[in-house]
């Protein structure tokens, strides 16, 4: 469960506040507000879990409020400048049940698209934010060719090799600053997050997601920042989720941990925090070994403590390094960000970048590369 | 001192050329009153007005304290007027508008002489009629008008007083009234002054006599009048 | 304050009604003029804070052919070449029945691509309530703002039955725009809506209006040049608001002038009467001057007192015309509408250029007219001190000079008017020497008049009449000021007049021929000039069809946006029974008829006339294949458009244009069959939701004059003010005259002249002036008329007019200036008759 973009920013978006000089906070928009529960019940939920097929399940599910294609991945270039990248497909249905109309514009369906790059070695930190709706064939998913776009930031399946079920994808976005195009191919199987799949947020029935990962995407291509071209290649993480679910009213915000280890093994963990800052027992991870297996990590299992802090220009308090330790698995590690600035100053505001990784797991020295993202600060 | 020398003024009618003053000759000392007979049309208030400056001769000069008038523009003309010379009116000719203390500001204005309450006080007094400085002329008397345009001829001090027929619209009575006025105001402190009359009652003021015919000047002994 | 001063403020003071009504020509002057140009402004304004409301921050505009930009031409800019700074447009109209035919613009938007251009939709202080589910899936779902919301008496969650584009929908209000005080003028029309729901109104389906775009820079609008593909164009913001502005040009400056006549018979007035306190304050004058005052100070005197009539003149004037300018936007915005384009006009604006030209005008004005008697004042002698009260000083003698510089004047105005000018300004600058000789003939026609009346008024009224008459020569200078105002005023009425009634005859002549069908079919439309509702062509053959018709004529017009002007181009089905309703102006009518089948283009008079076109020129036109040159035809007399028509036979425009519907349809009646049944079974028609409009010849034709005299209302309220103007003007100098006469009438009252017989005697003296100045007007107003005709309308709107003489004009006009000058006249003779002589005796 991660990122969740609702109606009320849309609408909290034409209301104008979002313009900087007004809001001294950080953050654009309550995330408790903007991730409310729905009272239209005309939408699917997930109650149960389901058989994925591939590919229809990498498209939409219209009939679900939220969904997303969520990319993170961490490069270093040929002359071994490091970049770390987020691109992220947002959809959101204003209705289940949509209208007949003529207009080709018309559209119950909402997309919004972030986009960062972090240029590590230079310290600096790049992002943009796009709204549109999937009338007149300016945003959208489609499955055959895979394809996922909001105008010319775009996700396309390249070529016919399908690894793991996943097609070879090409990523292209670009801001006025920082652009990106890659070639994704995953090197590892599909990893299915939760109860094979269906992942509980809470405790009433139905709030809860189906989402699955790809951990490990071998990921080549270029960036361009600034005019100049950069030859990369690393490796991606892939999230796909949808859902009808919403935040319960006690929690705020979540901590999440995308973390790949050069033992070739994957760590993800959520911390969904309580408003009085406490892990909430819906908490979870699940950790993937170098032959693909995974195991669910349950919130018990997982200690986590934030060693240091950064304050954003306009007063916020992140958490800006962790221990983290995992005492069924013998893993002890330390995360720290690689530019203390990744704040994403769009419509809903929240931190998300590039970590890096040193600890221990079992008897070895293990370091490594992730991302984490904080909302709800 | 007044100079007139060989004055000329003509005016043409129609085809006709009608000689209004021809070679005439006049001087006039300070302190001098003349007073000026003759019919209408002789060209008394024409040889008036030549030497206020208000015309200018065809032929001729004027020299007033030595500075030669004819020779001026119609504006240096206007403030040698202003500022040497006082006029009175056969129609006394107030300003309406003004209230009697206005119109004898008006002349300090003029000359730039500011706060002339006391000299407005002052003279209001010597003409008798202290208690008019608040009126307006259509309030007053013919005879207090005329003593009104008298005190604004001289409140301003100037050295010559050209007067025209000052006593023509009034009565007897108050014909007199002026010309003793006149007297104290004028003749005993010493100014010059030209009047032109057809009254006879003036010329115990007068120092010579001028009566004009076809445009001359002849003088008449004062006693001539006096039987 | 200096006693000179003093004087002269007592001077106006003690006279009250001489500067009382010269402060009231003044200010009628300025109001008119004020006036004018404040409902022209604000009509101007209104349309530009539309246009701007819709334009937002966008520095460009992607036009597309005659129907709009097709959705894909869209997708590719921001999908395939990721063109950012783009935002999708429909613009549109709603018209609502149930609230006095209110007209309000429909925007139709992406917001998504909103928040570069419009900052309403962003700005601190306003914001969007309601669901957005609701505006973006609609159906039908608008916003409004708080104020159209009041103004409608709807709130959020209301339907709300319209007319858009002659359907009728009904529209939800999903949400309210909250303004703030720098946007409420901006969204005070708005409807706004979804690009989708705007599609779906408008029926423009697959297709968008236009694009907005921001363009920072040079080569960002170089490159998007590149972009674009044949058929499409970048064109500046703004340059519709131009467009408009440049529709209006000739409609406003006209209406400019018009109001400048009033002012031109104010300052007459204050002429007039800046004269005559001089010449009252001769003696007065004669004695500033003989003890001192220069003549300079006595000039500074005049121009100051006329400046002091003139500033509260103004002033008066200002607030006067914010009242008035309420009443004249009515009318304007009204014609406007009729006649141009949709514009709501619901506030005054001022602007600081039209404080400043008010001002300018009324303080100059003043001046101007000050001048001639400030001189006057200035050269007063010191020697009218001597001398109890100055006669007239002769004007008599200057007569013959006057009255061959008059004609001199005259002479050299109609050279300035024969100047080949496109020129309104100069051409109206021209009229001016004419006023002008004609003022200055004013005395020796007076003198005339004088000679011929006076025996007959001696005949009728003895001697009293005798001296009525001679005294209006004996005060020659004084008179024919007052009586030349007056009959320019009259001259005025009867020169527009005589100008509108031309006008409208040669327009029924020419709607006569024109509309020679029998039955008119049309959509409901906001503009009445042209129809911007569309019908579709299938009703097109289902009219053709019914057995009733025997023939039909129908058209369809378009716009076309190039080089930043907007032409009117008409594709036209016309049958052959209606080509004698179109009268050539040049080109051989069969011929011209032949080559128009052919594919080459007529066009109206206006339209040749604005683009310096004759037969055999060629235009180019933007065509949905790009540019494409056409021959001209012929070109014919009409009266539609003072923008002007191109007209193009449709199976031609068909090969060019892409376009669909038709705007118009007309239908001849076979013998033998009714009319009435016809109109019945037009009206049973299924027309697919689409309202018609069924009309008769004699519906149409009263219509579009009903429309022309709405037009022309605005030049009659003028013409009214101006003659107001000119009544204030002789009233106030035949009262001064008869001040002036006081003593002399109270001669004539001394020596036994009854009352009854001197208000008997001042009374003839008015109706001999004021018959004078008819007279005199008679020549006057019918040469304005002909220049108007001849010279100005042709230069302003290109057309040509036929020029009656209009005798109830002109016997009106006679009768206009006797009824000014007896009313004026009345409280004079009455003032006079009850002086007692020996007041008028008094001295003053």
């Amino acid at each position: 469960m991660k990122r969740l973009i609702l109606i009320n920013v849309l609408l909290f978006l034409l209301s104008g506040c979002e313009s900087k000089k007004d809001v001294n906070k950080d953050e654009g928009i309550s995330l408790s507000k903007a991730m409310g529960e729905t009272s239209d019940s005309s939408f699917s939920k997930a109650f149960e879990k389901r058989r994925f097929i591939f590919p229809d399940d990498h498209g939409a599910h219209p009939d679900f409020r939220t969904e997303w294609w969520y990319f993170t991945g961490n490069l270093t270039s040929e002359d071994g400048k490091k970049f770390g990248y987020q691109f992220t497909v947002f959809r959101t249905a204003l209705t289940g049940i949509p209208k007949e109309r003529t207009s080709a514009w018309s559209s119950d369906q909402i997309y919004m698209s972030h986009f960062t790059v972090t240029d590590i070695s230079g310290d600096k930190f790049y992002f943009d934010e796009r709204f549109s709706r999937n009338g007149n064939g300016l945003a959208g998913a489609q499955i055959n060719p895979f394809k996922v776009w909001l105008e010319d930031w775009q996700i396309v399946q390249s070529g016919n090799d399908v690894k793991f079920d996943l097609p070879v994808i090409e990523i292209k976005a670009k801001t006025d600053n920082a652009e990106i195009d890659f070639l994704l191919e995953s090197a590892k199987p599909i990893v299915l997050q939760g109860d094979s799949g269906l992942s509980r947020k809470g405790s009433q029935p139905g709030n809860a997601s189906y989402y699955y990962s790809y951990t490990k995407l071998k990921t080549d291509g270029k960036i361009r920042i600034n005019g100049k071209e950069f030859v990369v290649s690393g490796f991606s993480w892939m999230d796909r989720e949808w859902s009808t679910s919403a935040l319960s009213e006690d929690q705020k915000g979540w901590d999440w941990f995308a973390l790949q280890l050069d033992d070739n093994t994957e760590i993800m963990y959520y911390q969904l925090r309580k408003q009085d800052g406490s892990a909430d027992k819906f908490s979870k991870g699940i950790i993937v070994f170098p032959n693909g297996d995974t195991r669910l990590l349950i919130n018990e299992e997982v200690a986590l403590s934030v060693t240091d802090f950064w304050e954003s220009p306009g007063r916020t308090k992140y958490p800006s390094g962790w221990r983290l330790k995992m005492p069924s698995e013998n893993i002890d590690l330390v995360v720290k960000p690689v530019v203390r600035d990744q704040l994403l100053d769009v419509s809903i505001k929240y931190w998300e970048g590039s970590v890096e990784i040193n600890g221990t797991a079992g008897a070895k020295q293990v370091s490594g590369r992730g991302y984490v993202e904080l909302t709800g600060y | 001192m007044i100079e007139l020398s060989k004055i000329g003024k003509h005016y043409t009618e129609g085809n006709t050329k009608q000689n209004v003053l021809k070679d005439l000759d006049l001087t006039i000392s300070d302190g001098e009153i003349i007073i000026l007979f003759g019919k209408s049309g002789s060209g008394k208030s024409t040889l008036l007005n030549i030497i206020s400056g208000i015309d200018l001769p065809d032929e001729g000069s004027v020299t007033i304290d030595g500075a030669k008038v004819t020779g001026l523009s119609e504006k240096e003309r206007t403030l040698i007027r202003r500022n040497k010379i006082g006029f009175i009116f056969q129609f006394f000719n107030l300003i309406p508008t003004l209230t009697v203390t206005e119109n004898l500001q008006l002349p300090l204005e003029l000359n730039g002489i500011k706060d002339g309450d006391d000299k407005i006080t002052a003279i209001l007094n010597e003409v008798g009629l202290p208690d008019k400085a608040n009126s307006f002329p259509e309030k007053l008397s013919g005879g207090e008008q005329q003593r009104i345009a008298i005190a604004r001829a001289l409140i301003h001090n100037p050295a010559i007083i050209l007067a025209d027929e000052p006593t023509g619209n009034l009565d007897y009575e108050t014909g007199l009234q002026i010309v003793d006025l006149l007297d104290r105001v004028v003749k005993q402190k010493g100014k010059t002054m030209i009047m032109v009359t057809h009254s006879k009652d003036v010329i115990g003021l007068a120092d010579k006599i001028y009566s004009m015919k076809d445009g001359k000047l002849t003088e008449t002994l004062k006693e001539a009048y006096l039987e | 304050m200096n006693s000179l001063t003093r004087s002269s403020l007592r001077y106006l003071i003690k006279h009250p009604w001489q500067f009382g009504l010269s402060i009231l020509g003044i200010a009628m002057g300025v109001a008119i003029v004020v006036s004018i140009d404040i409902a022209n402004h604000s009509s101007g304004k209104a349309f530009n804070l539309s246009m701007n409301a819709v334009a937002g921050k966008s520095t460009h505009q992607i036009i597309g052919t005659s129907e709009g930009i097709p959705d894909s031409i869209y997708f590719n800019l921001r999908v395939r070449d990721g063109l950012k700074n783009i935002a999708p447009v429909i613009e549109s109209y709603v018209s609502i029945p149930d609230s006095g035919k209110k007209i309000f613009k429909l925007l139709g938007v992406d917001l998504f691509a909103e928040r570069p251009f419009r900052d309403y939709l962003s700005n601190t202080g306003t914001s969007i309530d309601g669901e957005l589910k609701d505006f973006l899936t609609g159906p039908n779902s608008v916003v409004l703002s708080n104020g159209s919301l009041a103004e409608l008496k709807m709130k959020v969650g209301d339907s709300l039955k319209v007319f858009i584009g002659g359907k009728e929908r009904t529209l939800y209000i999903s949400g309210k725009i909250t303004e703030d005080e720098r946007n409420t003028s901006t969204l005070e029309n708005l409807f706004i809506c979804d690009i989708a729901t705007a599609q779906e109104l408008t029926g423009k389906i697959n297709r968008i209006d236009y694009i907005d775009v921001i363009a920072g820079s040079a080569d960002e609008e170089k490159r998007l040049r590149s972009i674009l593909p044949d058929g499409y164009d970048l064109q500046k913001s703004g340059s519709r608001s131009q467009t408009a502005e440049q529709m209006l040009e000739a409609f406003n400056i006209n209406l400019q002038s018009l109001s400048l006549l009033a002012l031109i018979v104010g300052l007459f007035l204050i002429y007039n009467t800046m004269t005559f306190s001089v010449v009252r304050r001769k003696v007065l004058i004669g004695t500033l001057r003989s003890i001192g005052v220069t003549s300079n100070e006595i000039t500074t005197m005049v121009i100051r007192e006329a400046l002091i009539i003139g500033i509260i003149g103004t002033a008066a004037g200002f607030l006067a015309a914010y009242f008035i300018s309420k009443y004249l936007l009515i009318f304007i915005s009204q014609t406007i509408n009729d006649l141009y384009y949709v514009v709501s006009v619901r506030e005054i604006y001022i602007s600081p250029m039209i404080i400043a030209k008010g001002i300018a005008l009324g303080i100059f004005a003043t001046l101007l007219s000050a001048i001639k008697p400030a001189r006057e004042a200035s050269s007063v002698h010191p020697r009218s001190a001597m001398i109890r009260s100055e006669q007239e000083s002769s004007l008599l003698k200057k007569v013959p000079a006057m009255s061959i510089t008059g004609l001199a004047t005259i002479i050299a105005g109609i050279l300035i008017l024969l100047i080949p000018t496109k020129n309104i300004w100069l051409s109206y600058f021209g009229i001016l020497p004419i006023i002008i000789g004609f003022a200055l003939l004013t005395p020796v026609i007076i003198i005339l008049v004088e000679k011929i009346l006076s025996p007959l008024f001696k005949y009728l009224f003895g001697i009293t009449g005798k001296i009525a008459s001679r005294s209006i020569v004996q005060n020659i200078s004084r008179t024919y000021v007052a009586i030349a105002a007056l009959s320019l005023a009259v001259a005025a009425t009867v020169g527009v007049g005589t100008m509108i009634s031309s006008f409208r005859s040669t327009v029924i002549d020419w709607l006569e021929s024109r509309l020679n069908a029998d039955i008119f079919i049309s959509a409901p439309s906001l503009v009445s000039r042209r129809n911007d509702a569309v019908l579709s062509e299938d009703l097109l053959e289902k009219v053709r069809a019914l057995d009733e018709v025997a023939d039909i004529n129908f058209y369809r017009e378009i716009e076309i946006n190039q080089d930043e002007k907007t032409y009117h181009l008409i594709s036209s089905g016309i049958s052959q029974r209606n080509h004698s309703g179109f009268q050539f102006k040049e080109g051989e009518p069969a011929d011209a008829w032949k080559r128009f089948e052919e594919g080459e283009l007529l066009i109206s008079e206006p339209f040749a006339y604005r683009h310096d076109l004759e037969v055999g020129s060629m235009l180019a036109l933007k065509t949905d294949n790009g540019m494409r040159e056409f021959r001209v035809a012929g070109v014919y007399y009409d009266y539609a458009s003072d923008q002007g028509l191109v007209t193009m036979y449709h199976t031609h425009f068909k090969k060019h244009w892409n376009v669909k519907g038709v705007s118009g349809i007309s239908a001849y009646v076979k013998e033998g069959f009714d009319l009435n049944t016809l109109k019945e079974k037009i009206q049973m028609l299924d027309t697919d939701g689409q309202q018609i409009v069924v009309r008769s010849f004699k519906f149409l034709r009263d219509t579009s004059i009903e429309i022309f005299d709405r037009t022309f209302l605005v030049a009659k309220v003028l013409q009214l003010l101006s003659v107001i103007v000119a009544f204030i003007g002789i009233l106030s100098s035949l009262m001064s005259l008869q001040l002036e006469r006081k003593r002399e009438l109270g001669i004539l009252r001394a020596n036994g002249l009854l009352p009854s017989q001197l208000f008997g005697m001042v009374g003839i003296q008015t109706v001999m002036m004021g018959l004078t100045a008819g007279l005199l007007a008679l020549p006057l107003g019918n040469v304005l008329a002909a220049i108007l005709v001849y010279i100005i309308n042709k230069r302003s709107f290109g057309w040509t007019m036929q020029f009656d003489l209009i005798p109830s004009i002109m016997i009106e006009a006679i009768l206009l200036s006797l009824f000014a000058a007896i009313l004026a006249g009345l409280y004079p003779a009455y003032k006079m008759s009850i002086t007692s002589p020996a007041n008028a005796l008094r001295e003053e």
